[in-house]
């Protein structure tokens, strides 16, 4: 088959760097040519094809990175080239020893610093930038992590110089991130391209998820056998929420918050709807300042008040340690060379960028000379400062810069300029050469480290000196060290867990954290009341396609009836039940429209939706990427719509479309997920809210009798509505009547669609009924007693009789009655299952020291 | 002299308290020449959990959850103190050209000393502090004068006002002011000795109040005190206070020492409630024992 066009002949590396694919003389690398000879071979169009692949199937798992957009969807989908980033074998082997020697060092450095500080003392580290990082946790002096390793999972950058040489750029020693992207970046691009992939013989990213765990295990309290292991979250708003769930589902261990926690008698623990189940080994992804109010920053409600304290007794082990962000300190990267030949009596094997702490007069002054053309960094990565590219920024901003570091020299560091070496990447359909920085992992394991086998390459915009950070939009890459002639093809199979089998997650069992219950609880009603408001817009809207033209007459009447009952139900006032009721008879195609897309207006079909997406944003690491796949698919049928405001015929293929996505989802439910505690709560959700639902369709429809052609009329809308229409149809033929109707929607055990099969679920289910039979019942369970016993109790025949002005009263008491029982059912849960935190504060009034010869007055102290 | 401390801070909340958690700095301890014969820390209700530590700087700290619900928490510290050995004047201490003890680069075998004339939460050092300082300090004046020469005229050149100030007012605008409490007159100082390259701690603790003459002593109303610690080289510290322009002798009972305030507030806490205001009553007693 002959290529359509050659991708590669475009491509012109950028002078003056050094190019991954092509060297001096314009040749294409051997280590490149099998792989190119694979692009060549699929050509320009297929390449392009593969790439839009690799897009949908990241979409499909959810991968994002969150970027804080103000229209309250902040989710930014992640980006990967097609192009990976080829490195030989051996040249990975020294980038490798390079690294793990890297974290040899800084695991000595953190024990010192947090320990003896013999390196302060003895000035091979300058004792004020360790003591001005506001990094260095005093309140976490001499914690300790029982394992060998005390940094125990490490990030580093890495870039390649003009002359070839790599260079470390920085290290991520709190809770370094990119590594879940990196394991989905491979996944995606070897199932892409599964033949390049194979005959360029590339070797397996390791055993990373594996190691960690296992470096976690290392890290327990001592005399815990079997440690109970979470991971920390900021939540699902953070930049790598889609990170930390994939990390967690892939290890198999419960995400969880700051507020899931409880401290019992000084341990850590977590509040789960099964009680309080102790927690040893905390996998941190939330900054340390921000972990425990009480002993860092007051401000923080990311945290657990007393973790420090219980780190400190031993009780409880914290990953990366609180203290580890000293390691990231930028004025460590120029004394590596120093500290490996005093501390590992070896030469350090991979530089750092060269860099002066101008915290040192020399460092000082040859930074504030070379102004203009280094780039100068925050002492602290985590300072509000950001590093700053002096070659790019106007005089006016360099004279303020150098007043700035002159104020506080050592809170900055000088760094010389590095351009990134360029790789090839896929931009328009052909090759273009962009700036790459590479960022790899390693994991303690034992005595040493153990590094990923690749890691997460990230690319630059066109403009070769911006800065090339997630924020700002880079690109990523995978990396393929390639097999040398020596290494054997790896066996064949999965190397690691794909994110889609992933480990089936602690939380599933009894240790369910509340809050992640609560968001279950949720998702199963906002699910369920998303579908049976497409049910109702969607029979409205046939209806109105059939009726709207008539003048008069039973249709439009009956159409009244079905509108009337749509504002009620889905609480949408004053909508079809207002003052202007009848001028949006006459053409209710906006109001529609609006309860379908309008997603700031509760009620909605699109405000549903968002809930279901925040709920299932919180539960992330327990759903499936079919649900992902499923949401995602609402989500861009939604916004499809929005932006054809007029066109009622794309608003009736939406409504099928929406309709079979919330089918789809609840047919996930039902046949893939385990009947564990999480769907048990999930399930409750959706059968409160199908209960509320029907019986509220059924009262606020028939509560009042019309004339027989008008009742027909509404009674089989409702019938639609409900689901029902086939069995009635089949069972009264047309016969049906509003006594057979509500027969079928509330009493008929057997329809799965009526209030008594939500019921019959309900009573059965142990999340909401409790676990524990000998136990005192539930107020749920009460509740729920007391509303099958009001079902068993109702003769369902005299409910559609009427008294002598027309209305169904005994129809409209039953349908408030189950109202008011299963609304105090959902009150009775959220108190029993999900009790929320209180409101946090800081300890008010600081006390005021005042004047000992000061006039005494009272023995008050100051009060704020 | 030997003084039976007792420290005692209460908060009234407006509503139900489910959890607090305390991080109390009220425990003497044998430091500045002072011996602590006895000491405790309660709460009311009673702790879920209570530890003690000895944080960064060596204070004992102890970390209280009170777990009980609450409406009112009341956490109480008591110690008994020999003070006789804390000194009332620098004597030998202190006698050199002060620029032979600034803290530099040169010795970080004294880190401990080192890390007091760097900047820190609340004090940075700054040029206007510098020269607020240099009056005091000549080429060839000892420390010792020096020391005294500033304390001088801070509590000359400042105005004690327990309403001009805030527990977070900035240096600065105490600087501009030229009011405050006695925690502005201890960061005014520290921060003027750091400035200059000295080595100074802020001192949190308590002093005896003496009653006017002729009135009877009333328990409950001494204050929490802070005063500066100065770095007299070899590790030893000379308490001297700004506010009353006196060294901190044998009436002063040092709680806690850190860089600034932030380091050692005597109570810090959080607590989770639906409760929307508090308030804050704080007492102190300082009763000296009939020495026999």
């Amino acid at each position: 088959m002959r290529p359509t066009a050659d991708p590669i002949a475009g491509y012109r590396p950028r002078g003056g760097v050094h190019d991954e694919m092509v060297d001096a003389d314009g040749s294409i690398r051997d280590h490149w040519s099998e792989l190119m000879n694979g692009y060549r071979t699929l050509g320009a169009g297929e390449l392009s094809q593969r790439e839009a692949e690799i897009q949908r199937l990241l979409e499909q798992d959810g991968v994002t990175y969150n970027v804080g957009g103000e229209d309250g969807r902040p989710d930014r989908p992640w980006k990967l080239d097609p192009i990976p980033f080829v490195l030989p074998s051996e040249e990975w082997s020294h980038l490798e020893r390079g690294m793990i020697q890297r974290a040899e060092l800084l695991d000595l450095v953190l024990r010192d610093l947090y320990g003896e500080r013999r390196l302060l003392r003895s000035g091979v580290v300058p004792p004020e930038m360790v003591l001005a990082d506001p990094q260095f946790f005093r309140a976490c002096d001499r914690i300790t992590l029982p394992s060998r390793k005390q940094l125990v999972v490490f990030g580093t950058d890495i870039v390649r110089a003009a002359d070839g040489g790599w260079m470390a750029l920085g290290h991520r020693a709190q809770a370094p991130s990119g590594a879940a992207y990196a394991l989905e970046n491979r996944r995606v691009l070897s199932r892409v391209f599964p033949q390049a992939f194979r005959r360029t013989g590339v070797r397996r990213l390791g055993s990373f998820v594996p190691a960690l765990r296992s470096a976690l295990l290392a890290a327990a309290p001592v005399g815990v056998d079997d440690p109970s292991i979470v991971i920390l979250s900021p939540g699902s708003l953070s930049e790598t929420a889609f990170e930390h769930a994939s990390i967690a589902a892939q290890l198999g261990y419960p995400l969880v918050q700051g507020s899931d926690f409880e401290l019992r008698n000084g341990r850590v623990g977590l509040r789960t709807v099964g009680g309080w189940v102790p927690v040893h080994v905390i996998l941190r992804r939330v900054d340390a300042g921000f972990c425990d109010p009480l002993a860092l920053r007051a401000d923080s409600t990311l945290g657990i008040p007393g973790l420090v304290d219980a780190c400190r007794a031993g009780t409880v082990s914290v990953v990366n340690t609180l203290g580890s962000g000293v390691l990231e300190n930028a004025g460590l990267a120029g004394l590596m060379s120093t500290l490996s030949r005093q501390l590992l009596g070896e030469d350090l094997q991979l530089e750092s960028v060269p860099s002066w702490w101008c915290g040192e007069p020399a460092g000082r002054s040859h930074v504030i000379a070379k102004l203009g053309s280094i780039v100068v960094r925050p002492l602290s990565r985590v300072s509000l400062e950001h590093s700053i590219d002096t070659e790019r920024v106007s005089r006016t901003l360099l004279d303020e810069l150098r007043r700035r570091i002159e104020a506080r020299p050592d809170q900055w560091v000088g760094q010389e300029r590095v351009s990134p070496g360029s790789t090839p990447v896929l931009h328009d359909g052909g090759f273009e050469s962009r700036p790459t920085v590479l960022r790899s992992f390693a994991v303690a394991d034992g005595e040493s480290y153990v590094a990923m086998r690749g890691g997460l390459g990230r690319t630059g915009s066109g403009d070769v000196d911006a800065p090339i950070t997630n924020r700002a939009g880079a690109s990523s890459k995978d990396i393929w060290v390639l097999r040398s002639a020596s290494q054997s093809p790896s066996p064949s199979g999965s190397e690691f867990l794909p994110s889609d089998h992933a480990v089936p997650s602690a939380a599933s069992t009894e240790a369910l954290p509340a809050r992640v219950a609560e968001n279950l609880f949720w998702l199963g009603r906002y699910a369920e009341r998303a579908e049976a408001t497409v049910r109702l817009i969607r029979t409205v809207t046939a209806r109105c396609d059939e009726f709207l033209d008539a003048a008069a007459g039973p249709g439009p009447a009956s159409l009244t009836v079905v509108l009337e009952a749509l504002t009620r139900l889905t609480g949408t006032y004053p909508g079809f039940v207002g003052d202007d009721a009848e001028k949006l008879f006459e053409d209710p195609t906006d109001e529609l429209f609006s309860l379908v897309v309008d997603e700031r207006r509760p009620g909605t079909v699109a405000y549903a939706v968002r809930r279901m997406f925040d709920a299932l944003d919180v539960v992330r690491d327990q759903t499936s990427v079919d649900t992902w796949l499923v949401v995602g698919s609402l989500q861009r049928e939604l916004e499809r719509v929005e932006r054809r405001t007029d066109d009622h015929d794309a608003m009736t293929r939406v409504l099928s479309e929406l309709l079979q996505g919330l089918l789809s989802l609840s047919g996930i439910a039902s046949e893939s997920m385990v009947r564990d505690l999480g769907w048990q709560f999930m399930d409750a959700g959706r059968r409160i809210e199908r209960s509320i639902h029907v019986a509220t369709l059924v009262g606020t429809t028939l509560g009042t009798q019309r004339s027989a052609p008008v009742e027909s009329l509404a009674v089989e809308s409702v019938l639609v509505a409900g689901e029902s229409i086939i069995t009635s149809r089949r069972r009264y033929g047309s016969r049906a009547v509003a006594a057979t109707t509500i027969e079928l929607l509330l009493a008929d055990a057997g329809n799965p669609r009526s209030l008594r099969f939500q019921v019959d679920r309900l009573v059965d289910n142990p999340a909401i009924i409790g676990r524990d039979a000998t136990a005192r019942p539930t107020a749920a369970a009460t509740l729920l007693d007391e509303l099958n016993l009001l079902l068993t109790a109702t003769d369902f025949a005299r409910l559609a009789e009427v008294d002598e002005r027309g209305h169904r009263t005994q129809l409209e008491a039953f349908v408030d009655a189950v109202r008011a029982k299963l609304a105090a059912t959902s009150n009775a849960v959220t108190a029993e299952s999900f009790r929320r935190l209180h409101a946090q504060f800081t300890m008010a009034g600081p006390l005021r020291q005042e004047q000992s010869t000061a006039p005494v007055g009272s023995t008050r102290g100051a009060s704020t | 002299m030997i003084y039976d401390v007792h420290h005692t801070t209460r908060y009234d909340y407006n509503g139900r308290v489910a959890a607090s958690f305390a991080e109390v700095r009220q425990l003497p301890d044998d430091v500045d020449g002072q011996v602590c014969l006895r000491r405790s820390v309660t709460t009311d209700p009673g702790p879920e959990h209570l530890r003690e530590h000895r944080d960064y700087f060596g204070n004992l700290t102890a970390t209280a959850v009170i777990r009980e619900p609450h409406t009112r928490l009341v956490v109480e510290s008591a110690s008994t103190v020999d003070t006789t050995g804390r000194p009332s004047e620098f004597g030998t201490a202190g006698r050199q050209p002060w620029a032979s003890y600034t803290a530099g680069r040169s010795d970080p075998q004294d880190l401990d000393a080192f890390e007091f004339s760097l900047d820190s939460v609340l004090i940075a050092r700054s040029a206007q502090l510098a020269d607020y300082a240099r009056p005091s300090f000549p080429e060839d004046v000892s420390l010792a004068d020096g020391v005294v020469s500033l304390c001088a005229r801070l509590h000359r050149e400042f105005e004690f006002d327990a309403n001009a100030t805030r527990v977070d007012t900035p240096l600065v605008d105490v600087m501009s002011m030229r009011k405050g409490v006695c925690q502005d007159f201890a960061h005014v100082m520290i921060g003027s000795l750091r400035s200059i390259g000295l080595a100074a701690s802020y001192v949190s603790g308590y002093l005896e109040t003496r009653p006017p003459p002729g009135q009877p002593r009333l328990a409950g109303v001494d204050r929490t005190h802070a005063w500066v610690g100065i770095h007299v080289g070899g590790g030893r510290w000379i308490g001297v206070d700004p506010t009353n322009d006196q060294l901190a002798g044998p009436r002063y009972v040092t709680a806690a020492r850190g860089r600034d305030y932030a380091d050692v507030a005597p109570l810090k806490g959080v607590v989770f409630t639906d409760a929307n205001e508090s308030r804050l009553t704080v007492s102190v007693d300082v009763e000296a024992r009939e020495t026999a």
